[in-house]
């Protein structure tokens, strides 16, 4: 299987892909005056930090990986594992590294480069709502339902306002 | 949300939904002294050619409308003419539009002088057929008297409307809109306003003095030197001043004077004096402001009369709901939008708790707590009461169909009786009915599906 594709080309290499969905919040969301923490959210966007495990001998690939991946351009086509397939996102790369070695092994000397990481942040939402979305997948509004509060309505911390009374007790009847 | 641009004729438009930078703050002055010019900045995503300076050679170019739309239904929030439009990078162009009115600057008019006409009629005049306006159906019959020199056509705008104690509003339409305040009030629930509002003091003003006018037509000949004189349509009018003094009844005696004047508005007379002054009074006598940040989809707009509570339901402590009209509105945009409103307070009330027990006899079946403003006249309708405990299951009935009353200062309690409609034991199986008329059965569960 073909690990990942950057832009068209599939790279058959070993790597240790993190995988992160940040669900991120706009700034609309805050803490309320009732108490609640109203969530805005716009999406969820993948972040995936790669790892490159490039086989020696392999040299000219690497160079090349590299520099597709400091290319300074501001996005990339990227096909990369997600559940038990693939995803197709469209994102940034960031903060490439990689080390340089130079070891001696008798009487020669053998550099080469190892270890690049970098990663991928989607540019767009892989998930995103819209306000009739959230209403039909979720089953709840979008909106805050709009109370009069100044005007009486009920605000007990959690739920309804039924106070719990002690068991075993006959207050019922 | 996103943008819409229109062609030069207003034929045809395009969208443009990636956006970023969204900047509007509409605001309106409450008193009418002034008529503000709403700005909208945005940066837009789109590789098509633009207007620079006085070239003509792209798509988006000054003078043409833009509007800004909601995602959710089309809301307009905001229809403007584009005054600069700037490419940043190849990607993104940067627009800076405003409201009509700054294109009423512009253009000026001769002085007039007004004899009871219908303010419909003068702006009739006034308004270009390109500038769409709307007039509230409260100065359908309206009429003023007085003069106005010459001009430009948004001092008249202001002059007129100050004279008239209508608000000019360019946001949220299509067209200007000619509007009184807002007599209906719009409660901004708790869950909709944002942690947490403050209240601040601005300087007392001890009065308000305004001068009122007369004008008697004078052939020229007739004219007195040292008079007051104006000229309108080829004839004279003598001036005659008359000063009326607003104090505020709330200034406290010892405080140095601070007075607002007003001496200038010719269009004030003895027939509209009073009720401006009264109109300004609701913005200058009142020494305290909000600022707030509330949940907002343009559901409270500048010229709204709300009420926005500014302390969280506490069991212990009273709270606050502050009353007043919305003057300015600073958005920020998400899936949602919110804003930083600012009001001046026309009333700030209590706020506190009433607390309904359900009872029967001495023992306490449940409870309801709401937050209520003092002087607050309540009805809350009461619900049946459904209880399991152990091994039975009781229906009670409320023997009020709602309990009311009337918000006192300090916590509220209203105990409201009930009795038992239904006690069904589940050891054997059976249901007694206590205290009903009728009661109906589906299938052979016995799911009882109406009392009465």
């Amino acid at each position: 299987m073909d690990y990942f594709i950057i832009d068209g080309k599939a790279w058959n290499v070993g790597c240790t892909i993190n995988r992160t969905s940040e669900i991120t919040p706009s700034e609309v969301s805050g803490l309320m005056l009732d108490k609640s923490y109203y969530n805005d959210v716009i999406g969820t966007y993948l972040k995936y930090d790669i790892k490159l495990a490039v086989p020696f001998g392999r040299e000219e690939d690497y160079n090349k990986l590299y520099e597709i991946l400091n290319d300074p351009i501001d996005k990339h086509d990227f096909t990369l594992p997600y559940g038990n397939g693939t995803v197709d996102i469209v994102g940034r790369i960031q903060n490439i590294k990689d080390i340089y070695l130079r070891q001696k092994k008798g009487n020669k000397i053998e550099t080469h480069w190892k270890g690049i990481q970098f990663s991928i942040i989607a540019s767009a939402p892989t998930k995103s709502t819209s306000l009739e979305d959230a209403v039909l997948l979720y089953g709840f509004p979008p909106l805050p339902p709009d109370t009069d509060v100044s005007v009486g309505e009920v605000y007990v911390y959690g739920q309804e306002g039924w106070e719990e009374l002690p068991s075993g007790d006959d207050n019922y009847y | 949300m996103f943008v819409r641009i229109w062609n030069k004729s207003k034929t045809d438009y395009k969208n443009y939904t990636e956006i970023k930078n969204l900047s509007f703050s509409p605001e309106v002055d409450t008193t009418g002294e002034t008529v503000l010019i709403d700005e909208l900045y945005v940066d837009i995503k789109t590789t098509d050619p633009v207007i620079l300076g006085a070239k003509t050679v792209g798509t988006i170019s000054t003078g043409r409308y833009i509007m800004l739309l909601d995602d959710r239904d089309i809301k307009i929030w905001a229809t403007y003419k584009i005054v600069l439009a700037e490419r940043l990078d190849y990607d993104f162009v940067r627009i800076h539009a405003q409201s009509v009115l700054g294109r009423l600057d512009n253009r000026m008019v001769r002085a007039e002088m007004y004899e009871n006409d219908r303010v419909y009629d003068v702006f009739s005049d006034l308004f270009r057929t390109s500038e769409m306006y709307s007039l509230d159906n409260a100065f359908d019959n309206v009429r003023i008297t007085g003069y106005c020199p010459r001009q430009t056509a948004k001092e008249r705008l202001q002059m007129i409307c100050f004279a008239i104690g209508a608000i000019v509003r360019t946001s949220f339409s299509e067209a200007i809109e000619i509007i009184p305040l807002g007599n209906v009030e719009k409660d901004v629930p708790l869950n909709k306003v944002y942690w947490k509002p403050s209240i601040s003091y601005t300087d007392y003003v001890t009065s308000i003095v305004m001068t009122s006018f007369a004008f008697t037509e004078t052939p020229k000949a007739d004219m007195i030197s040292g008079e007051e004189y104006v000229k309108a349509n080829g004839k004279y009018y003598l001036v005659e001043r008359t000063e009326n003094i607003l104090a505020n009844p709330n200034a406290q005696q010892d405080i140095d004077a601070r007075e607002i004047v007003f001496d200038n508005v010719y269009l004030i007379n003895e027939n509209n004096v009073d009720e401006i002054l009264s109109h300004l009074a609701l913005t200058y006598f009142s020494q305290l402001e909000l600022n707030a940040e509330i949940l907002n989809n343009a559901d409270y707009i500048p010229a709204d009369l709300v009420c926005v509570p500014t302390d969280p339901i506490d069991p212990i402590a009273e709270g606050n709901t502050a009353v007043g009209y919305i003057d300015s509105c600073a958005f920020t945009f998400g899936l949602q939008a919110k804003s930083q409103i600012h009001l001046r307070l026309q009333d700030l009330r209590k706020t506190t708790k009433l607390i309904i027990n359900y009872m029967r006899g001495n023992k306490k079946l449940g409870r309801k707590v709401y937050s209520y403003p003092v002087g607050y006249n309540y009805s809350i309708q009461n619900p049946y009461l459904d209880q399991t405990t152990g091994r039975h299951r009781y229906v009670y009935y409320p023997k009020n169909e709602r309990a009311t009353g009337t918000i006192e200062p300090g916590t509220n309690v209203n105990n409201q009786p009930y009795e038992i409609a239904l006690h069904y034991k589940m050891d054997n199986n059976i249901l007694e009915i206590i205290s009903v008329t009728d009661v109906s059965w589906q299938s052979d569960d016995r799911e009882v599906i109406s009392i009465e």
